[in-house]
C-alpha cells in the first residue's frame, strides 16, 4: 500500500472519531435540554452517565493526532486538519461539559415548580443546536463559507442570552420565592450561551483548514 | 514586444536569528537573480525558464522529485555545469548584479565567491589542515603562515568542526566520521570565504545526529551567507530554509517562504508533492 494511502486512511479515522464526538456532544446538549422541558430526570442523568464516553473519545483523539504528527509528519492541508482536529476535539468535549451542567441544573429544576422561561432557553438551545450541526457539517465538508456564516449567527444566540438575562434578574426581583431557580435557570442560559462560543471557535478551525485563514480574534 | 519576466514574489518570512547590528541587515536588492533560464543537456531541455530572486543572507531550499531539475538549477548558479560536454545555458542569472554567463566572466573567480558542498563529503587524501588550506594555497590568498593557520582554524570554528579536530590537525582528513568529512568540506569551503555557498544533498548520507550537526550549522552560516540548498528531505527543507522553491519536470512551480510552502502552498501540485500525494 503507497505511504500516502496508508496516511488518507488515519485521517478518514480521524475524521469520523470527531464526526462521533460531536455527534456525542450533539446528543448530549439535546437530550439535557430534554430533561429540563420535559422535566425528566432520568435522562439528565444518562446524560451525565454518557460523558465518560466523550471524554474516552477526546482522549483517543489528541492521541491519533499526536500519533500522525509524530509518524506521519503531515504537510499542508494535512497537517492543517490535524491540528485543526487537535484544537476542536476539546473544545467538542467542553460542549458536552455544559451539557452535563445543563443536565444537572434540570435535575435540579425538575424537583421544583415550573418556571415559564424554560420556553425561551429551549430557543436558545435550539439555535445552539442548529449552529453546531451546521459546523460539523461545515468541517466534514471542509466549507469555509457556510463556517463564516455560522459564526456571525453567534449574535442570535447573544441576544436571546441578553433577553433572558433582563427577564431573570426581573423576576428576582418582582418574584423573590423564585430566586434559586431563576440562578438555576441563568446558569443554563449562560451554558447555552458558551456552548455558541464554542460552535464559533469550531468554524475557525474549519475556516483555518479549508482556507489556511487565521480569523480568530479578528472580528 | 519584449515582455519582461517577473520574479515570483516571495515574502520572506523575517529571520529567525535577525542579526541587530545594522551592517548585518539584508539588503533588499537579491544577492542572485535569475531570467528566463533554460539549460539544456544536449537536445534534452533540462530547466525551462526558470524566474527567481534569492534575497542575501537567507536560507532557500529546492525540492522536487528526482529528475525535476533542481540539481541542474543549483549548478547553474557557479557554473559548474559547464565543465559536462554538450551543455547549453540561455538566459541570465546575476550575482550582484553581474551577469555570471557575461563573456571574458572569470570562472574561477566566480566559484570563488559561489562555494559548493556536494552529496558525497569529498576530502583530499591529506592532513585535515591541508585540506582546509588547499584552497587558501592555490589561490595564494595568504600571505604567511600564521595567516593561513588563522584562516584555517576560523573555517573549522566556523564549520563547527574545530572542537573536534583541533588536537589533530595533522591527522588524515580520511579518519574523521562521514559527518565531520562532511562539515571538513563546508570548511573548505568557507576557508576562501565566498559569499554564497550551494549545497546539494549534503546531508542525505549522513547520520541522524550528524545531519543535526550540519542543518544547525547551516542555520549558523545563514548569518553571514547565502544558502542555496538542494534536499529530498522536506522536513529539513523545512526545518532549516528560509524560502522553498519547488521544481518539477524541470520548471519553477512554486517558489514561497517555507512556512506558507509547509502549510499553505498556492499551487495543487506543490501540495500533492508536499503531503506525498503525487503521481
Amino acid at each position: 500500500m503507497d505511504l500516502h494511502r496508508h496516511l488518507d486512511d488515519e485521517l478518514s479515522s480521524l475524521r469520523d472519531r470527531v464526526l462521533l464526538l460531536g455527534g456525542e456532544a450533539e446528543l448530549a446538549l439535546e437530550r439535557a435540554m430534554y430533561a429540563l422541558s420535559e422535566r425528566d430526570s432520568e435522562v439528565a442523568r444518562e446524560v451525565l452517565e454518557h460523558d465518560d464516553r466523550v471524554d474516552h473519545l477526546e482522549v483517543e483523539i489528541d492521541r491519533q493526532c499526536i500519533d500522525i504528527i509524530a509518524l506521519r509528519q503531515p504537510a499542508a492541508r494535512d497537517l492543517r486538519f490535524v491540528i485543526s482536529v487537535a484544537k476542536m476535539a476539546p473544545v467538542l468535549e467542553r460542549i458536552a461539559d455544559h451539557a452535563c451542567n445543563i443536565a444537572r441544573a434540570s435535575i435540579d429544576l425538575n424537583n421544583e415548580p415550573e418556571l415559564k422561561l424554560v420556553f425561551d432557553l429551549g430557543k436558545m438551545a435550539d439555535h445552539a443546536l442548529a449552529m453546531l450541526r451546521g459546523a460539523l457539517d461545515a468541517f466534514t465538508s471542509n466549507d469555509a463559507q457556510t463556517a463564516r456564516e455560522i459564526i456571525k449567527s453567534d449574535t442570535a444566540i447573544n441576544d436571546l442570552y441578553n433577553h433572558i438575562f433582563h427577564r431573570l434578574i426581573e423576576l428576582m426581583v418582582t418574584e423573590p420565592a423564585t430566586a434559586t431557580r431563576d440562578a438555576r435557570l441563568l446558569f443554563v442560559a449562560k451554558h447555552l450561551e458558551r456552548i455558541g462560543d464554542y460552535v464559533t471557535d469550531i468554524c475557525e478551525l474549519t475556516v483555518y483548514m479549508a482556507e489556511a485563514a487565521f480569523i480568530k480574534h479578528s472580528n | 514586444m519584449a515582455v519582461q519576466t517577473m520574479a515570483p514574489r516571495v515574502d520572506v518570512p523575517e529571520r529567525r536569528d535577525a542579526p541587530s547590528a545594522p551592517s548585518e541587515t539584508p539588503s533588499t536588492q537579491p544577492k542572485i537573480s535569475v531570467r528566463d533560464l533554460d539549460f539544456f543537456y544536449g537536445r534534452t531541455q533540462a530547466l525551462h525558464n526558470i524566474v527567481l530572486d534569492i534575497p542575501e543572507r537567507v536560507v532557500m531550499a529546492c525540492i522536487g522529485p528526482s529528475g525535476c531539475g533542481k540539481s541542474t538549477f543549483l549548478r547553474t548558479l557557479n557554473r559548474m555545469n559547464d565543465v559536462i560536454p554538450a551543455t547549453r545555458v540561455s538566459g541570465k542569472v546575476t550575482i550582484d548584479d553581474n551577469d555570471i554567463y557575461a563573456p571574458g566572466t572569470d570562472v574561477v573567480a566566480l566559484r570563488r565567491k559561489v562555494g559548493m558542498v556536494f552529496q558525497k563529503s569529498n576530502p583530499f587524501p591529506k592532513s585535515i589542515f591541508e585540506n582546509v588550506a588547499y584552497g587558501l594555497r592555490i589561490n595564494r590568498i595568504t600571505s604567511s603562515k600564521n595567516e593561513l593557520a588563522g584562516r584555517v582554524e576560523q573555517a573549522l570554528q566556523d564549520a563547527a568542526l574545530w572542537n573536534e579536530v583541533k588536537d589533530r590537525l595533522k591527522m588524515s582528513a580520511l579518519s574523521l566520521s562521514g559527518g565531520q568529512q562532511q562539515r571538513l568540506c563546508i570548511a573548505r569551503a568557507l576557508a576562501i570565504r565566498p559569499q554564497i555557498l550551494l549545497m546539494d544533498e549534503p546531508a542525505s548520507a549522513l547520520d541522524p545526529i550528524a545531519t543535526s550537526k550540519i542543518e544547525e550549522l547551516i542555520f549558523d552560516l545563514k548569518k553571514q551567507y547565502t544558502i542555496v540548498i538542494v534536499t529530498h528531505n522536506m522536513q529539513q527543507a523545512a526545518r532549516v530554509s528560509d524560502t522553498t522553491a519547488f521544481f518539477l519536470l524541470g520548471k519553477l512551480i512554486e517558489v514561497n517562504a517555507t512556512e506558507k510552502m509547509f502549510t499553505a502552498p498556492n499551487e495543487k501540485v506543490t501540495e500533492d508533492y508536499i503531503t506525498g500525494r503525487f503521481g
